[in-house]
């Protein structure tokens, strides 16, 4: 009995070890686990540009294309979270026509296909119809949803202020005022636009304040472009204010002293070359990011905006000839670039770090999107500098929209690309992937791209 | 007993030669599972209680205390379930098998010699190193850490019969060597020559001492005392590739001769200088606690993320702006106490089975500063739970006439809490991460046996 109880022990102890080991052996057999799956997403890039077509370079923007045919040129989207769905309004710039005009529809994200991780479609493309109607252009449209209404902010004209709009169903608009904000501040230089909007949580209040809209508008927009910042109790009536503590009505006169909250400093992006004295900064988009921690303002904005013009080139300038004239020759033409800032309280912001930066180690993030190929590369590049670019090639990033999608670990990006010297055709065509068709000429209108984990 | 203090004296001085003979010494996955279920349930407390074939792994000098041959073999499964902003990272799994001999001491003079082996083999591969980037966020105690085999040697020799003296060497591989390239146009000239290269790959042992020190005042009393010195593997694979003079369809060489050097290399396989006081009680032949204090050396940590330069000269030199070597950032790790408290108390004792209860506690303290810069090495102050349960079959002998001694079965099951981290960045958005939220468990249970010869 002792010994086959003894041998029984022994079977059982040898017999569950054996069949632990195998399943060591062969469990996930062909998986290897690396530690980085579900790595945090926290929206900074580089966000990953789509295009068109799998294996073809540089004919983005995938979502809506500018024909060549047309005079139109879409930009300045604005996405926002409604109740789960996500729509998006645009600016549809009719350039021959001087028009322009407002669209909206939703977006669709699915698991995507081939190159892509995630796929986008729209639908219920539909026209948006303001009363009064306006005598100026209506652009770079903002919308926030407040109590089951939908509110907007766009600029009104070429940049002579900030208007305001209600609506019921974000189709049919009515201004409120087309001078919530007016250039006002000395370093506005007369020129205010591309509102950014948000009706913040209680807890994102400035301290000991009551205004939950807050803006960031640029300014300056033909000079040293920066981004400014007001704040309101109802989205009418804004005071300017600035990281100082200055504070200044948005509108009418001013002392002018408020000072704008995001300037250009970073020399491989915002600047056209280190020799440029100004810089640009502008079309800001801030989104309120919840870290694992804390509340963050997230601020897009767009770099060496197009926008430096001299009095003399303003009039009769031949921008392809300007752009193909050797590096520094002009200044119209730029390469634009979108970059990301981070802000706990909206008013003193922290670039998302640059290679030219004193003491920065490694990374690279901002700008966090631009071309998908350095399309050149000026040869006098100084000492220290890295990418400075020449930008004899245009394929401008602008004008960003951006939304996270928290239960997807997603930051989707709209933007505005404008293509190959701007007649709107693709800097590579034609391509040699045959699944692109010859009647395909864009690459300019809105692009998508996002970065995060992509399941869905 | 001037024979003794010379005997004495080349034993200190052979483990003393080893200490400074080997430029790494021992860790490994053992560090953070531990060896053999008895120890492992008493929360790896056994620097001055270990006198079976977990003494090769947590005391040489306990080796010499057993009087037969033992020999255990077992298995162990270790799950990390650890999440980053409340996602599961995917980590990987360790386990594998464990197996231990350790030969009954020979008589020297007056003195006893012991020896033996130890090994573990991961069941999913020989070693794994894993190189990723600095700046993603990784646990650094868990996962590739975790990924090699280990072979262990230990000898030890009991002076008197109150002091031993012991060792231990492990071994390991290192890799050595690279790609070296010759390019070529293809132009007339070269018809029939070919772009060519050769890799070469060396791989040299790496040897990593242990020594061990067990004092027994009287019967009851344990007293030990272990080092570890600090393991780590060295990966250098540079890479020279020639390119030959480039003509570009001119009849004259328009670049020259070009070289392009790629020195990379990555430190691997971190595992701290330890040094462990213990003590053991065994109290009326049922009761034994052992208390241990490891002072860990993670100080001596190294950047474990890949590096490297590249070096263009000749021809091509004037056309590529030299590439930004930029140092990486030094991971500022530093030195932790971890105290560990086990226990085993006889349960059952009848004349043929005897049972026992093992339960341990062990706290690592996280050697890793808060990541709130560039790099994002992440650990937890950890809680380490462990429960088990010993089954000895006695008087087998009588039966299977092969067997000198009870067969013994130990099962283990360890909870490794990790207390959960938040940390806001300087700097938010100077890497993809952000603020990170961090923390989790890992779940290890395994068995052995043990047999008598």
């Amino acid at each position: 009995m002792h010994s086959k109880g003894c041998g029984c022990f022994l079977s059982a102890v040898c017999l569950f070890a054996l069949v632990a080991s195998s399943c060591g052996y062969l469990g996930e057999k062909g998986k290897e686990p690396r530690g980085d799956v579900n790595q945090p997403v926290s929206g900074v890039g580089k966000f990953e540009k789509q295009d068109f077509y799998c294996g073809t370079q540089l004919v983005q923007p995938f979502l809506i294309e500018d024909k060549r045919s047309s005079s139109v040129i879409s930009g300045e989207p604005w996405l926002l979270n409604d109740e789960g769905a996500i729509r998006v309004w645009w600016v549809a710039r009719d350039i021959a026509a001087g028009t322009n005009t407002v669209l909206t529809a939703e977006i669709a994200l699915s698991a995507g296909t081939e190159c892509r991780s995630v796929d986008a479609a729209l639908k219920n493309i539909r026209e948006v119809r303001f009363v009064p109607s306006p005598s100026y252009l209506i652009d770079a449209p903002t919308v926030v949803k407040k109590d089951g209404h939908y509110l907007m902010w766009f600029s009104k004209g070429t940049w002579q202020g900030i208007g305001h709009a209600v609506s019921d169903d974000g189709l049919d608009w009515e201004i409120l005022s087309e001078n919530v904000l007016e250039p006002n501040q000395t370093w506005e230089n007369g020129s205010v636009g591309s509102p950014s909007v948000l009706w913040v949580d209680p807890g994102l209040v400035r301290a000991g304040g009551v205004f939950r809209f807050r803006m960031w508008y640029e300014g300056n927009v033909f000079g040293r472009r920066a981004i400014g910042h007001a704040e309101s109790t109802d989205g009418l009536e804004w005071i300017k204010t600035d990281a100082s503590g200055a504070r200044e009505p948005a509108r009418g006169p001013a002392p002018g002293s408020v000072r704008p909250v995001l300037e250009a400093t970073q020399n491989n992006w915002e600047f056209w070359n280190p020799g440029d004295p100004w810089g640009r900064v502008g079309q800001p988009c801030v989104i309120v990011h919840q870290s694992p921690t804390r509340p963050l303002f997230y601020m897009y904005y767009t770099g060496n905006i197009y926008g430096r013009i001299e009095p003399d080139a303003i009039a009769g300038v031949n921008l392809v000839l300007d752009c193909f004239a050797p590096c520094r020759g002009r200044d119209a033409c730029m390469d634009a670039s979108i970059g990301l800032a981070s802000s706990e309280d909206g008013l003193t912001w922290d670039k998302a770090a640059s290679f030219s930066e004193p003491n920065v180690i490694a990374n690279e993030i901002n700008p966090i999107m631009n071309e998908k190929f350095p399309v050149s590369l000026d040869p006098r590049k100084p000492e220290g500098s890295i990418n400075v670019f020449c930008p004899n090639f245009i394929v401008d990033e602008a004008e960003p929209a951006v939304l996270e999608v928290v239960e997807n670990q997603l930051f989707i990006m709209l933007f505005h690309q404008v293509d190959f010297m701007n007649l709107m055709e693709g800097a590579s065509l034609p391509p040699e992937d045959p699944a692109v068709p010859s009647t395909f000429t864009g690459a300019s209108g809105i692009g998508f791209s996002y970065v995060g984990n992509t399941s869905f | 007993m001037r024979r003794i203090v010379c005997f004495g004296i080349v034993v200190c001085a052979g483990i003393g030669g080893l200490l400074a003979g080997f430029e790494d010494a021992d860790a490994n996955p053992l560090d953070t599972f531990g060896f053999g279920s008895r120890w492992v349930a008493m929360g790896g407390a056994a620097t001055a209680l270990a006198d079976d074939t977990g003494a090769i792994y947590y005391n040489p000098a306990g080796v010499v205390q057993a009087d037969r041959v033992h020999f255990t073999i077992g298995y162990f499964y270790a799950d990390p379930s650890l999440k980053i902003n409340n996602y599961n990272i995917g980590e990987d799994r360790t386990s594998g098998t464990i197996a231990g001999v350790i030969t009954p001491p020979m008589k020297f003079s007056r003195f006893k010699f012991g020896g033996g082996a130890a090994i573990y083999i991961p069941d999913k591969r020989v070693a794994r190193s894993l190189a990723i980037p600095y700046d993603q966020p990784t646990f650094v105690a868990y996962g590739a850490r975790n990924q090699r085999m280990v072979a262990q040697f230990p000898f030890a020799f009991e002076i008197f019969p109150w002091l031993s003296v012991g060792g231990a060497i492990s071994m390991f591989v290192k890799t050595g060597g690279g790609p070296n390239f010759l390019l070529r146009e293809n132009r007339p000239g070269n018809e029939g020559l070919w772009s060519e290269g050769s890799i070469s790959a060396t791989q040299k042992g790496a040897f990593f001492p242990t020594a061990g020190l067990l004092v027994h005042p009287n019967k009851w009393l344990h007293i030990g005392f272990c080092y570890k010195a600090k393991n780590e593997i060295l990966y250098k694979v540079p890479l020279k590739v020639t390119i030959e003079p480039l003509y570009v369809g001119a009849k004259i060489p328009l670049i020259g001769e070009s070289y392009i050097d790629m020195d990379q290399h990555v430190y691997t396989f971190f595992a701290p200088e330890q040094f462990t006081f213990g003590v053991g009680l065994r109290l009326g032949g049922r009761t034994a606690i052992g208390a241990d204090l490891t002072l860990a050396r993670w100080s001596g940590f190294r950047q474990p993320a890949p590096e490297g330069a590249t070096v263009y000269s000749g021809g091509i030199a004037a056309f590529i702006p030299p590439n930004p070597n930029y140092p990486l950032p030094p991971p500022d790790f530093s030195d932790i106490v971890i105290p560990a408290l086990g226990v085993e108390y006889r349960a059952f004792s009848s004349s043929s089975w005897e049972v026992f209860v093992r339960a341990g506690y062990r706290f690592r303290p996280s050697p890793a500063p808060e990541p709130t810069g560039w790099n994002n090495f992440l650990d937890n102050d950890t809680h380490i739970f462990s429960f088990g349960l010993g089954v000895a079959m006695l008087r087998v002998e009588e039966r299977l006439r092969v067997l000198r001694g009870p067969i013994v079965a130990d099962v283990h099951f360890q909870y490794f809490l990790l207390e959960e981290n938040e940390t806001d960045k300087v700097h938010p958005v100077w890497d993809a991460y952000g603020d990170l939220r961090y923390g989790g468990r890992v779940v290890n249970s395994g068995l052995t046996l043990t047999l008598c010869f």
